[in-house]
């Protein structure tokens, strides 16, 4: 058990990719659009061979964008779960936590990271 | 070195792993598990239990025996370096353990098996869970 | 045979008795004749008498018999033995036409016979001079001509009232003239009745002088004195001439009789056929009628009958057919009964081969009448048994249908089963984790959870045992669940498979059913074909009679119309020329 005083979430992004669950801080988004060639599938961090459906969503921030099948905002307040320890890591460490939504479990990322891809450790 | 704690033995697969237990917080049924992106290929997902997100690791990945088995169940290990779950074919209890303690292999998560143990139901693989989880934290 | 006395009943005796008659009057003269000529030796006048009167009836019987014989039919007719058909009529009046002449012979052979035996037993029964023998013989030889010619004479009238006694009975007058033999033997009758009427008396007379002469020279001769001499020729002269006298007028009588008799003969048919003949002459035409008469008149009565008919049927038939005879040989003229002949033939050999054909067809109807049944008996049968084929299958269908239910109420229980095992698994499931977790704090809470460690690890094993059970009655349930579904699915193939069965032997059963109205529908039509075509049968073999009638009457009437149209003109005028001779015979009447 951790000592560490839990976060909470207030906004949140639950997105579907594939069968599949991401989770985005609505203020990590300031606009929904359609996709556009060379923006990243977020199916990518699960399966390299995933690709986006023709009904797909673009999450956008600025400059950075990611692609997701579908997008659902939860505006609940919802206590942020500490990413465990072997999972640190992973995704160049653009996983923040984990919420606990509509009785799924949801990995809560970054989306700047995330776009930047696996490889980038800030 | 004598076997004071005893160790909880289980099967995955055809290999029979033991575990510390004392790291053995708990034995749980297996949840439907949320994946994870960019995690590595033996971490199958995680699941929350009793406020907590449990990675589950898949030993017969890790040794380079991967199995298409759906595991029911599930051994947690805790220590402070943090918990996994560790899919089990079957737990077959705890047990005074005898034999070699030495490691198995130095590359990889051999680094981390000591024995071979012999239990009741034939050899066992002791995982030192105090290193194996800090190896998971720095593998990719 | 009628029960009615028929009219010719004795007349056979009737025929004979006047010819009999005439025997004994013969028999008279002979007598009174041997009384007078004859010097009858003494003591032998009984004996004689006695030897006459036996031979008189004796002869008189077998003449009677042998006659008799002659007239059988005649006498078979009037007992009713016979029937009075013409045959019969025509033999009996064969049988009557015959018996003058019987009659005349069977008098004869007694008159000339009958001294000849008389004198024989005389001669052998006393001793009597061999002269007067032959003078007895001799008396019978001069009277049998004159007694035979009265017998046949007496007999003739009696002949003819019988012959049309015969054709009052039914016998035709055509068929009387055309079945009695005729002897054209009048003349030579004529000159017997002549001679005999000459003859006799002039034998009689010369037999008697002479007898008379010799005596009385016998008498001179042994006389002793011329006086006793010329007393005896006073004596011959005075006394024994009365009974010459009476001997000579008995057979003057006779023969004038005779003469009587054979004058009518002639006389009366000739009278007769001179009446017919004026008759005829006057135009007064009607049935030929019966004149009675022997040899060349009966062939002239005969003739004259003969053309009275031929002119009767002759002139009738010119008045009938004369109207018609100017059309119809038009109408023959016009050449097509020849070809009718022709088409008539064609038409009767067609017909022949459609008898043929029919009788041909009527045996076929029979044969195909028969199959038609044994096709029906054999589709009634093929139906019985696709009915009861169906009645089996659909028991079968109910027995799988039964069991299917069962098998799929047996599922149903089985998954019950399955649930609650699962629900068992789950819950052993659970005891085990609750039991290994319990094993797991009580070996980390030291010596103190050791104890507490076992109980848990017994729990297990209880848990892991209990689940043990439940992975093998889930086995168990899982083969139950594949042998149920095995079972759902055979029972469902079998139900479908008897459905389809069923349709299949319902197919069949209507099938056989139209299969059976048809043979049904066949044999009733076979059957009114088979009638049908025997009815046709009867109908083509009396076409085929008539036919062959037709043909016969036409060939034969094509051949009439042939010589007609041939003689066409001829007969016009021969019925022109026929017309006025007739109109003239009537003018003339």
């Amino acid at each position: 058990m951790t000592d560490v005083q839990a976060e909470v979430i207030e906004g949140l992004v639950l997105c579907r990719v594939g069968e599949d669950r991401l989770a985005v801080r609505a203020r990590e988004i300031s606009s929904f659009d359609v996709p556009h060639a060379g923006a990243r599938y977020a199916g990518e961090g699960f399966s390299p061979q995933a690709r986006a459906p023709a009904e797909a969503r673009l999450l956008r921030h600025h400059d950075t964008a990611l692609v997701v099948d579908t997008v659902e905002v939860h505006s609940e307040r919802l206590t942020l779960l500490s990413v465990p320890a072997v999972l640190v890591r992973a995704w160049g460490g653009a996983l923040c936590g984990f919420v606990e939504a509509g009785g799924l479990l949801w990995p809560v990322i970054s989306l700047e990271r995330f776009a930047q891809g696996p490889e980038v450790v800030s | 070195m004598a076997d004071v704690h005893g160790h909880l033995v289980f099967a995955c697969g055809s290999s029979l792993y033991a575990v510390p237990a004392d790291t053995a917080s708990e034995v749980v049924n297996l949840p439907s598990l949320t994946r994870v992106p960019g995690a590595p290929g033996h971490l199958l997902g995680v699941f929350a239990h009793r406020g907590e997100v449990l990675p589950v690791v898949d030993l017969t990945r890790l040794t380079g025996h991967p199995l298409d088995e759906v595991f029911k169940r599930a051994v947690v290990v805790r220590t402070p370096r943090g918990a996994v779950a560790l899919p089990a074919s079957r737990v077959l209890g705890v047990a005074t353990l005898e034999g070699s303690f030495e490691r198995l292999g130095d590359t990889g998560v051999h680094q981390h098996l000591r024995g071979p143990a012999r239990a009741a139901a034939g050899e066992v693989a002791i995982i030192d869970t105090q290193t194996f989880i800090e190896f998971l934290s720095t593998a990719g | 045979m009628s029960l009615a006395a028929s009219p010719l009943k004795g007349r056979h005796r009737w025929l004979t008795n006047l010819s009999t008659l005439a025997v004994l009057s013969g028999l008279l003269i002979a007598t009174a004749y041997a009384s007078v000529t004859i010097s009858f030796p003494e003591g032998t006048r009984l004996a004689f008498g006695l030897i006459l009167a036996v031979v008189v009836v004796v002869f008189n019987l077998i003449g009677d018999t042998i006659e008799q014989r002659r007239l059988d039919t005649l006498r078979e007719l009037g007992d009713s033995a016979l029937a009075p058909t013409p045959a019969n009529l025509l033999v009996a009046a064969r049988e009557v036409m015959r018996q003058p002449e019987v009659a005349f012979w069977l008098s004869l052979s007694f008159l000339a016979l009958g001294p000849l035996v008389v004198g024989g037993l005389w001669s052998l029964s006393s001793s009597v001079p061999p002269q007067v023998v032959l003078q007895v013989s001799f008396v019978g030889l001069i009277v049998s001509p004159l007694t035979a010619t009265l017998a046949l004479l007496v007999s003739v009238p009696r002949a003819r009232q019988l012959l049309r006694e015969l054709v009052a009975a039914g016998l035709p007058v055509t068929t009387l003239y055309a079945g009695v033999p005729v002897g054209f033997v009048l003349r030579r009758r004529l000159m017997l009745f002549a001679a005999v009427a000459v003859f006799t008396p002039l034998l009689l007379v010369a037999d008697l002088a002479l007898t008379r002469l010799r005596g009385l020279l016998t008498q001179l001769v042994s006389a002793p004195e011329a006086a006793a001499m010329s007393a005896l020729a006073d004596a011959q002269r005075s006394g024994g001439l009365w009974p010459l006298v009476g001997l000579v007028l008995l057979v003057m009588l006779m023969v004038s009789v005779s003469a009587w008799l054979s004058g009518s003969i002639l006389g009366e048919p000739l009278r007769e056929l001179a009446a017919e003949t004026g008759r005829l002459a006057r135009g007064e035409h009607g049935e030929a009628r019966f004149i009675p008469g022997e040899y060349e008149t009966f062939a002239a009565s005969g003739a004259i009958a003969g053309m009275e008919a031929q002119l009767v049927a002759l002139l009738g038939r010119l008045g009938q057919t004369a109207g018609e005879l100017s059309g119809a040989t038009g109408a023959l003229a016009g050449g097509k009964g020849p070809r009718r002949v022709q088409n008539l033939d064609a038409a009767s050999s067609t017909t022949g081969e459609l008898a043929r054909s029919a009788k041909e067809i009527a045996a076929n109807a029979l044969r195909v009448s028969e199959l038609a049944r044994q096709t029906l008996a054999a589709a009634k049968a093929g139906r019985d048994g696709a009915e009861g084929f169906m009645a089996a299958m659909v028991q079968v269908r109910e027995g799988n249908q039964a069991i299917a239910d069962s098998v799929v109420r047996l599922n149903k229980r089985v998954q019950q089963v399955g649930k609650i095992i699962e629900f068992i698994n789950g819950i052993a499931d659970k005891s085990d984790l609750l039991a290994l977790n319990a094993e797991l704090e009580g070996n980390n809470a030291g010596e103190v959870g050791r104890g507490f460690s076992l109980v848990a690890a017994e729990m297990r094993r209880l848990a892991e045992s209990v689940m043990h059970s439940t992975r093998e009655i889930g086995g168990l349930i899982d083969e139950i669940r594949d042998a149920t579904n095995a079972a759902v699915m055979a029972t469902e193939a079998g139900v479908k498979a008897t459905d389809a069965g069923g349709a299949l032997a319902q197919k069949v059963g209507q099938g056989l059913s139209r299969i059976l109205d048809y043979a049904n529908q066949s044999a009733d039509a076979m059957q009114s074909i088979s009638l049908a075509t025997s009815q046709q049968q009867a109908g083509t073999d009396q076409l085929v009679g008539a036919m062959a009638e037709i043909v016969e009457s036409t060939d034969a009437s094509g051949a009439a119309a042939r010589d007609m149209l041939a003689a066409h003109d001829q007969l016009i005028a021969l019925a022109r020329d026929l017309e006025q001779t007739v109109a003239k015979f009537k003018v003339r009447s």
